[in-house]
């Protein structure tokens, strides 16, 4: 795992244990306050009563976070997909690589069975070709260039790298692959090397597995798999939203600026790449005063199932009543559908669309 | 409390109430019949279009656009319509019609039952007229887009000027405007957008004399069964006139020809075109594919094997004055690459924000494939044929023709299509607004890359070389001119929500693919009307205003460089 997953790791076991954090502190207001006012402001009956009803309310909560007094408690099961995409494609943000694999029945196969794939480069370079797919004995599966029976090592091949920029047009490389994604092409790992084909040191050193002397390129596109393994997203997927939401609305209590960092690590690229940390606080802020503060979020669906858009990105959606603090007392709850994304291996916040929009 | 109905009980409770309200009702209709005072038509508007003489002709029914060109001396039409703020017609009412340019006038025009009027004007002096209208007596109502009238002093002069139209397209379709009388185009009737750059054919027509304009024939051009005389004399076809035009069988008259075999056949009807007009040079009018084979001719037809090829591109070359590129395909098109398995996720290019790290990462593949189901798919790409296996950006044909310079002696001129897409993003209930924006050309052929020996991974269709930053959208140096078409379109990422299942979903990137700059609606009679959407700056400083429409540009162009105006 990268220095930037493991942060990324942090970030989301951080956001976890605030919602659990505030779970239990609002859980306890909550009785404390009843208590009170049921016991009559005695404390040895109130105590007790508050023992009693944690207990209770521990045995109910299972775990999942509570984000407010009020709200109706829903534990998030999010089911995995019914199917493998069309065609899968992972990217890795921290790496700046990217990998996709057609996987439509019959016509993502070439002539001798292999299936086609991509895996683009920082700068944007492309190398284009086929590869067989073996099923590995834990249920995930490798498309990687062979393996010699004798050696054990991987076979370099040839490929055309597709350059980017200016006129560099197609290169001819030589190049070794080794990925493995898991059963449902979520989450994926690869493993590049190659060099021109020109650059006959760094060539022969791709095809002898004895790089370091040439001018060969090893990248690594990391989506939520390491070379040994891969994490699957199915179990991260529910706590993932519960701790987000509760965070949500904790950032939203404090209502100023900088609490919305926490939050912002935990969305898409569509909000990291276009907003920086404070201006992203900033304009939810601004939006706050215009069309109230979140008090509450309630998901109404306890079961999404993860799905593959046309483009074979995993994502789920969730329904959530979202309730608004208007100020001088007034409350409305608008519902919407909240979309997170499966990137880098992690789940994010992608958006969210008006219920009926 | 009394019952409501206690008046309808006691009949005579009754009459007085009756009796009031008749009066009132009577007063009531006597002020809304009788009354002369001004009358108020609250959100009435006010449309107008010019009848395009030419193109009516053909489709009388769909041949009025936002303005026209019209010949000095002649009598030109304007079509009015009138409604209410409930749209219904405004029957019976004056409309004050304002013209303001060369041939200023006002006047007075009144609807007839159906809302409707005609304003007819001949005028004296040659420019540009801009004729507004309103409901007399309620400027309010005055027509949000006025009409525009290029009046030309008709000529006649020789100036050999060939069109070569895009893939999949029908050159009798472009010779059957060149010269109506002697081209019929035979399937016309099936598609009236088939017949575009109307305006632009006009108004050359107006000023150069038609017998010296070609509409290029592909060597498998449909118009070869369609048309045959549509195509020059010289030009022979290679594909089977027995078979249905457009067909998927290899030898089909469809226009997916390979850019080699038609940038020799073109270097050939230049000739030809050139010879028969006293050795005068020739300008090219080209468009999407068009351009490709015309980048490739004045490269000197570097992948052509025929022995004489290279010579005959070379040496017609040199009888090229001016090469107009219309969203042009010079680089290749990004939806080939698409089809190649290019990962667009990962799409990169001038102004596009970094790969993997763009905030438009996500959305990419869902616009690329929503581009590729509306756009893509209308255009019919199979990469088993010629064309598209040259138009593959970095494809042997892009990587010879951009390997040099465009002939030293040409003028190029280019006009391509520069959509940008911006993205709000919604959280929970909140609105962020776009920051960055997406620029993805005309759809088809991304704005880049304007150095003339690029051939970038993604294609592209702009060409300028040095010619430093765009200002309004027009850059220039030397022989090189350039005009990006920008269109820009802020979209909330969640109308993006329909993609998600089915990339020919209805969704917010419907009215990016209704752009006028699209790749398939920019060549369109409507959009290349006078007076439409599409203004660009006038560098030739000219037209009498600093921007103008592009037909009207380039007829400016040819004019100024052939010592008119």
């Amino acid at each position: 795992m990268t220095q930037s997953n493991r942060s990324r790791a942090r970030q989301q076991d951080r956001l976890r244990r605030t919602a659990q954090r505030a779970m239990w502190r609002s859980a306890f207001a909550t009785l404390w306050s009843v208590i009170r006012r049921g016991a009559g402001g005695r404390p040895g009956a109130a105590v007790l009563l508050l023992v009693c009803a944690s207990l209770l309310t521990g045995a109910r909560m299972g775990g999942v976070a509570d984000t407010g007094p009020s709200q109706h408690q829903v534990v998030l099961r999010v089911s995995p997909p019914s199917s493998l995409p069309q065609v899968a494609r992972w990217i890795d943000v921290h790496h700046g690589t990217s990998y996709t694999l057609a996987l439509q029945a019959g016509a993502s196969r070439d002539a001798a069975g292999g299936y086609r794939f991509t895996f683009t480069t920082p700068a944007g370079d492309q190398l284009a070709a086929s590869l067989p797919i073996t099923k590995l004995p834990d249920g995930s599966y490798t498309q990687s260039t062979p393996v010699d029976t004798t050696t054990g090592a991987l076979t370099c091949l040839k490929g055309i790298l597709r350059v980017s920029k200016n006129s560099g047009g197609a290169q001819a490389i030589v190049y070794t692959l080794v990925t493995r994604f898991d059963q449902y092409a979520m989450v994926a790992y690869a493993h590049l090397v190659y060099a021109l084909t020109r650059d006959e040191i760094g060539a022969a050193g791709v095809c002898s597995g004895l790089t370091g002397q040439g001018n060969e390129q090893a990248l690594d596109m990391l989506s939520g798999c390491a070379a040994s393994g891969c994490t699957s997203p199915v179990d991260t997927a529910g706590p993932t939203v519960t701790a987000f939401e509760s965070s949500v609305v904790g950032a939203a209590k404090q209502g100023e600026s900088p609490s919305w960092k926490q939050i912002y690590a935990g969305t898409s690229r569509v909000m990291t790449a276009q907003y920086g940390g404070d201006r992203f606080g900033t304009l939810i802020e601004q939006q706050a005063q215009k069309k109230g503060r979140i008090k509450s979020i309630t998901p109404s669906h306890s079961s999404p199932q993860i799905q593959f858009d046309a483009a074979g990105q995993a994502y789920f959606a969730v329904t959530d009543s979202v309730e608004l603090d208007k100020g001088a007392g007034n409350t409305s709850v608008v519902t919407v559908t909240s979309y997170y994304l499966l990137e880098s291996g992690q789940w994010v916040f992608w958006f969210s669309m008006p219920v009926g929009a | 409390m009394k019952s409501l109905m206690e008046p309808i009980a006691h009949p005579r409770r009754f009459r007085l109430p009756v009796a009031l309200a008749g009066n009132v009702f009577v007063f009531a209709l006597i002020l809304a019949c009788c009354n002369p005072g001004p009358i108020t038509s609250g959100h009435a508007s006010v449309t107008i279009c010019a009848n395009d003489a030419a193109r009516a002709l053909d489709f009388p029914a769909d041949a009025c656009f936002s303005g026209t060109f019209h010949a000095v001396g002649q009598a030109q039409s304007l079509r009015i319509a009138a409604v209410d703020q409930n749209g219904s017609p405004l029957k019976q009412r004056q409309l004050n019609v304002t013209v303001s340019g060369a041939n200023a006038r006002a006047a007075t025009v009144t609807t007839d039952g159906g809302g409707l009027a005609t304003y007819t004007y001949t005028a004296a002096t040659a420019g540009t007229d801009t004729i507004q209208v309103a409901v007399a007596n309620d400027s309010a109502s005055r027509t949000a887009r006025p009409s525009v009238v290029h009046w030309i002093t008709p000529q006649h002069l020789t100036h050999p000027i060939i069109l070569v139209h895009g893939i999949r397209e029908d050159a009798g379709d472009f010779a059957h405007q060149f010269n109506p009388g002697s081209v019929t185009d035979g399937d016309q009737a099936s598609d009236a957008q088939e017949q575009t750059w109307t305006s632009l054919i006009e108004a050359l027509k107006l000023v150069y004399d038609p017998a010296s304009m070609e509409a290029f024939c592909y060597v498998d051009d449909p118009a070869w069964v369609t048309a045959p005389t549509a195509c020059p004399a010289i030009e022979t076809p290679t594909c089977d006139t027995t078979l249905p035009v457009g067909g998927a069988l290899p030898n089909a008259c469809a226009s997916q020809s390979s850019i080699d075999l038609n940038a020799v056949m073109l270097a050939h009807v230049i000739k030809d075109l050139s010879d028969r007009n006293g050795g005068k040079k020739v300008t090219l009018l080209a468009y999407s594919m068009g351009t490709a084979i015309v980048r490739t001719l004045l490269a000197g037809c570097l992948t052509s094997l025929g022995s004489t090829d290279q010579q005959d591109c070379a040496n017609s070359s040199q009888l090229v004055d001016n090469a107009f590129f219309l969203n042009g395909a010079q680089q290749g098109s990004w939806l080939l690459a698409l089809k190649r398995g290019l990962d667009p996720a990962t799409l990169a290019g001038n102004g596009i924000p970094d790969a993997v790290n763009s905030p438009f990462t996500s959305v990419l593949p869902l616009i690329a494939q929503g581009i590729n189901s509306a756009v893509g798919d209308t255009l019919g790409f199979n990469l088993n044929n010629g064309a598209e296996t040259d138009l593959m950006p970095q494809s042997a044909n892009i990587l010879a023709h951009n390997s040099v310079q465009p002939a030293a002696t040409v003028n190029l001129y280019t006009f391509y299509g520069d959509i940008e897409i911006g993205m709000d993003v919604n959280f929970y209930v909140y609105t962020l607004p776009a920051v960055n924006t997406l620029p993805v050309g005309d759809l088809v052929m991304l704005a880049q890359d304007d150095d003339p020996l690029a051939s970038p991974l993604w294609g592209g269709g702009s060409l300028c070389d040095n010619c430093g930053a765009l200002v309004n959208g027009y850059h220039s140096n030397g022989r090189y001119h350039a005009w990006a078409l920008t269109q820009r379109y802020i979209i909330n990422i969640n109308g993006l929500a329909p993609l998600l299942s089915a990339p020919s979903a209805t969704s917010a990137l419907q009215g990016v693919i209704q752009s006028p700059v699209q790749h398939l609606n920019v060549s369109q009679p409507a959009t290349q009307a006078p007076g439409s959407s599409i203004q660009l700056v006038d560098a030739t400083g000219l037209a009498g205003a600093p921007t103008t429409d592009m037909p009207y540009e380039i007829l400016l162009t040819l004019m100024h460089g052939d010592g008119l105006i």
